[in-house]
């Protein structure tokens, strides 16, 4: 019996296909030298290629892989990176101690159910954790608080 | 004797109280994340880097050391009691030590397995001592001709040997490679793949790169998947755990084919702890004069692999610190870390830094014996930390990954990049693309352009220096044999399908 072609396989082969042509093309911008003197697009060029071979390899062997569909839940995804954007922009211009609160809610909206007391209390002492170790122990040069 | 000269040298510095402090907690946070699922050894590492970089180099390197081999200790803590292995090398653990719980056996099964943890160590620590100064002797003499195939050798096995995909595995060294080549280019001064970003001149950030594949990565994949933790063992008592004569000398066996499988596992290019906790295993069912008792509560089958990945863990400093090569992921953070902390490793690493080497090897006597305590009368501590639910733990790990990556540079691209590489390393986790063969391809992807500029450039162009070198040509061989391994299965396969249908 023949299987379906596996679309997830492929695409994903398909991108580091892409990836490596990136990388050939870029470093073919740089000098390629001689054989006897190679310049530095030399060796970018090379894996690039290597890597757009290998996934054209990984495109041939995966074409009609049994392989499942990757499991890729969005809400952790989501929170995850909410957290990390909110740590970064908002310890930038409030602080350490806002910042980890920010971080520290929003990834834990990635777990269900939610807890607001358990969360409310684990972000209050890492953020005086932090502020702690990091700022006044370390001596990161970063606000604590400020606005 | 020189050797024993050296040893005590090693001990004035190891025993000195920062150095004796910071193994402490290096093996204390390494039995943490071993005993914690979904996190390893690697994010732990790249996790305390930052904080090392306010150290003197041999004892930030005990400490990063110390969470390596500790980690393995507490890995099997968890596949004991919960049948869930905290790390990948634990996972063989889970079959005979899981039913030994559920025999209310936990606590011969936890002293067994730190017990021969601890020999399997001891063990590789003697290969490392007599080995490593030998090994970086005659590698003096090599050339960046046979470097560079050496070097193309542990790439080759480090990404197929490994678990998975043998071509995903190539793929992601060289994808690891690529991402290393951003920054500025030392030989023509020529900034490559910075996309004008000043941050990129240095190159991507090898603790973002590290923490985002193998932190963030995890944490995405495993948020939401953690049910709740069922304890069988609530207690281990001391009395529960020490086993009687008759089960002692089953073990002593068993122990020592792990730590001979375990050391060349990890002295060899590409096979780590988990590689050699596998080995062992099958070894000794192999050999058992009744295999059916396997899977069932051997003990033997909790000694041989405990022995073997602990005994791996140290013999995988032989070819970091004697050739510059490391042969797995977590050897390659902490080649990395040396390199960040201004020291090359390589054949000149113990004759430049005797104090550093020798420092290190005392420290892992030292540490094995703190692991020793801290896993058989403190075991009751651990057992309670498995019970700290995940709803608490990730947001505090995700928090320390992003101060310690952006206390680096004081900069919060870098928070970005861990982001950026975690969703990466999420996907790659998804697909079946491992992430440690990038991590390699990162580390050594720099060095391999070194040497294959500087040996063109002596033999004036010629490619053929590459296998007209004997060492360099056998270095070559053998990778094309291990490329060749997995193609031989692959093609059975195909031809048995098509004698079938």
């Amino acid at each position: 019996m023949r299987h379906a072609i596996n679309r997830w396989e492929v695409l994903a082969a398909a991108a580091l296909t892409l990836f490596g042509i990136f990388v050939a093309w870029v470093g073919s911008g740089y000098e390629l030298g001689v054989s006897g003197r190679p310049g530095p697009g030399f060796f970018p060029v090379c894996v690039g290629l290597a890597t757009a071979i290998l996934g054209g390899v990984i495109a041939w062997l995966f074409f009609r892989a049994e392989t499942p569909k990757p499991d890729l839940p969005l809400r952790p995804f989501l929170a995850v990176t909410a957290g990390f954007v909110a740590f970064a922009l908002i310890t930038e211009r409030f602080g350490l101690i806002p910042g980890t609160i920010g971080l520290v809610v929003l990834s834990s909206l990635g777990e269900s159910p939610l807890r607001p007391v358990a969360t409310a209390a684990l972000a209050i002492v890492l953020a005086v954790g932090a502020a702690l170790v990091f700022v006044v122990g370390l001596k990161i040069p970063t606000p604590i608080l400020r606005w | 004797m020189d050797l024993l000269a050296n040893l005590a040298s090693g001990f004035q510095i190891a025993l000195r109280p920062d150095a004796l402090l910071f193994c402490f907690v290096g093996v204390s946070i390494g039995t943490l994340v071993g005993l914690l699922p979904g996190i390893g050894p690697i994010a732990a590492i790249s996790m305390a880097l930052p904080l090392t970089f306010y150290f003197d180099p041999t004892v930030a390197l005990i400490m990063l050391a110390g969470i390596f081999y500790g980690a393995q200790y507490g890995g099997s803590i968890a596949s004991v009691l919960l049948n869930i292995p905290g790390d990948a090398p634990a996972a063989v653990t889970c079959l005979d030590g899981y039913p030994l719980t559920k025999q209310g056996r936990a606590g011969l099964a936890l002293f067994v397995s730190a017990i021969s943890s601890f020999l399997g160590g001891s063990f590789a620590i003697l290969v490392l001592m007599g080995l490593a100064p030998t090994v970086a002797a005659i590698a003096l003499k090599f050339g960046p001709v046979e470097y560079f195939s050496i070097m193309l050798l542990g790439l080759i096995a480090g990404s197929t040997l490994s678990v998975g995909s043998p071509v995903k595995g190539l793929a992601m060294v060289t994808v690891g490679i690529a991402i290393g080549l951003s920054g500025v280019d030392v030989d023509s001064g020529r900034a490559r793949f910075t996309f004008d970003l000043a941050l990129l001149r240095d190159g991507v950030n090898l603790v973002a790169l590290a923490t985002g594949l193998f932190g963030v990565a995890e944490i995405l994949n495993n948020i939401g998947k953690n049910a709740a933790v069922t304890l069988t063992a609530k207690s281990v008592s001391l009395r529960s755990m020490i086993p009687s004569y008759a089960e002692m000398r089953l073990v002593w066996l068993p122990t020592l084919r792990g730590a001979v499988i375990g050391s060349i596992a990890g002295s060899l290019p590409g096979t780590g702890p988990t590689i050699a906790s596998f080995m062992a295993y099958a070894t000794e069912k192999r050999t058992a004069k009744d295999p059916s008792r396997f899977g069932r509560g051997a003990i033997e089958g909790v000694a041989a692999p405990e022995s073997a990945n602990n005994a791996a863990v140290q013999a995988g400093f032989i070819p970091t610190l004697s050739l510059g090569i490391p042969g797995d992921g977590v050897m390659a953070v902490i080649m990395g870390a040396l390199m960040i902390h201004g020291i090359a490793p390589g054949p000149q690493f113990i004759a430049e830094n005797p104090g550093m080497f020798w420092g290190l090897v005392a420290s892992f006597w030292i540490g094995n014996v703190m692991l020793l305590i801290l896993n058989i009368p403190l075991i009751g501590v651990w057992v309670r930390i498995l019970a700290v639910p995940y709803y608490l733990l990730y947001p505090s790990m995700l928090l320390f990954i992003c101060v310690g990556v952006y206390s680096i540079n004081n900069n919060m691209f870098d928070v970005y990049f861990v982001l950026l590489f975690g969703v990466l390393g999420y996907f790659m986790l998804a697909f079946g693309y491992p992430a440690a063969p990038l991590l390699l391809g990162f580390i050594l992807g720099p060095l391999m352009e070194e040497y294959l500029r500087r040996a063109l450039l002596i033999s004036g162009g010629d490619f053929t220096v590459f296998v007209l070198h004997p060492i360099s040509a056998t270095a070559l061989l053998a990778g094309v044999a291990v490329l060749l391994i997995p193609l031989r299965g692959y093609l059975r396969a195909r031809w048995l399908e098509h004698g079938t249908s």
